[in-house]
């Protein structure tokens, strides 16, 4: 009886061994998950206060031997009037905004005269897949353009130019004779600034 | 004769009745027995690091836009595990930080990735054990035997680098350190 008895015993315990071997041991995983971010950024190089960037294109003589505005700054170009800057953006379509303003030189100008120099003000960008120009006619004041590049700006040196060309008065009649005077505020004058803000 | 048999089978018989009553108690035996499976277990649970702007924001003209590098290589994390078979190993894989908002193809001087080493390292009985896995491998690292041991898994990060050290698009970047303990089969 007792034989019978073991031998049950024993048959149970060997099922009881193969129960706990069936449930087989897995891996076991932990995981460190990193995440973090990159703001979209458009930044002057080299760095700069304010993160600005500024110069002055100096035209020379605005007017011609007749007095009106000079036939060489009349042009769709104006060979040196220009002046380039380093951007870096790092989103994939930065936004531009384009404005200037009227030079003057502060005279009150009689019939006949002007002291009013309307100009367009032009913006080349290099962009990482060809290039794209925005420009704005001082002329009406109208509203800035605005716009978004198609590609992302390039990561190159000089990627943004800005120049001037089609210098008029009377609504591009050029009719009058300017008066005496410097024109612009950075030369002592009146308007004659290009604001440009490039935005991620 | 058959008086002498019959007579000799009944005391046999007498004899054999007073042995029987003579036993007393019965005595029997159960054995038990288990097992304890291999097994590997992480008693903690899955660590999240936000390290921020990963970008440089200001100093040398140049290294603005581009990857901080200590953003990445500063960060250490803390799993807690334990094994309870003398062949149990440990392996890591690192997977690359990469831009979760910017699906295309990044522009030439740009890049949407961050790749890295990650290490984990863990005191056994038997001493200090490493292992390590870069982002650019295609597989884990080799499994190293941890054995029976009950502690802190220590996370670390080192290499971090941006694909060609490019531009860093803009946006949200995930990735992630798997760290796998595998008991005895």
């Amino acid at each position: 009886m007792s034989m019978k008895f073991a031998i049950t015993a024993g048959v149970f315990a060997g099922a009881l061994a193969m129960l706990t071997g069936a449930a087989l041991a897995a891996d076991a995983t932990g995981s460190v998950s990193v995440t973090g971010f990159v703001n979209g950024k458009c930044t002057v190089q080299p760095p700069s206060e304010g993160n600005n960037f500024s110069g002055t294109i100096p035209l020379g003589a605005l007017d011609g031997t007749n007095g009106h505005i000079s036939s060489t700054l009349t042009g769709s170009t104006i060979s040196g009037a220009s002046l380039s800057f380093t951007v870096v953006c790092n989103s994939s379509a930065p936004s531009i905004t384009l404005s200037a303003t009227q030079m003057g030189d502060s005279v009150a100008a009689p019939t006949g005269y002007t002291s009013a120099v309307d100009y367009t003000a032009r913006l080349d960008l290099a962009e990482t897949t060809g290039s794209e120009a925005f420009t704005y006619a001082t002329a009406g004041s109208p509203p800035a353009t605005a716009g978004a590049l198609a590609n992302p700006l390039s990561g190159g040196t000089n990627n943004v130019t800005v120049s001037v060309n089609s210098l008029n008065t009377d609504g591009g009649a050029n009719t009058s004779i300017l008066t005496a005077g410097n024109y612009g505020s950075a030369a002592g004058g009146t308007g004659g600034i290009i604001s440009v803000t490039i935005a991620p | 004769m058959n008086r002498l048999a019959t007579g000799a089978i009944a005391l046999l018989a007498v004899a054999v009745s007073n042995m029987a009553s003579a036993a007393g108690s019965v005595m029997g035996s159960v054995g038990i027995d288990g097992t304890v499976a291999d097994r590997c277990v992480f008693t903690s649970t899955n660590v999240v690091l936000n390290i921020g702007e990963m970008i440089n924001t200001s100093g040398p003209s140049g290294s603005i836009g581009l990857l901080d590098p200590s953003r990445v290589n500063s960060q250490t994390a803390v799993l807690s595990g334990l094994c309870n078979g003398t062949s149990a190993t440990m392996s890591v894989r690192a997977f690359p930080m990469l831009n979760t908002s910017f699906a295309a193809t990044p522009p030439s001087g740009f890049s949407k990735r961050v790749d890295f080493t990650a290490t984990a390292q863990v005191q056994t009985n038997s001493g200090v054990v490493s292992v390590s896995n870069d982002t650019v491998s295609a597989a884990a690292s080799v499994p190293q035997t941890v054995g029976v041991f009950a502690n802190d898994i220590d996370v670390s990060f080192s290499n971090a680098a941006a694909v060609n050290n490019a531009l860093l698009i803009a946006g949200s970047y995930e990735g992630s350190v798997v760290v796998t303990l595998s008991p005895s089969t």
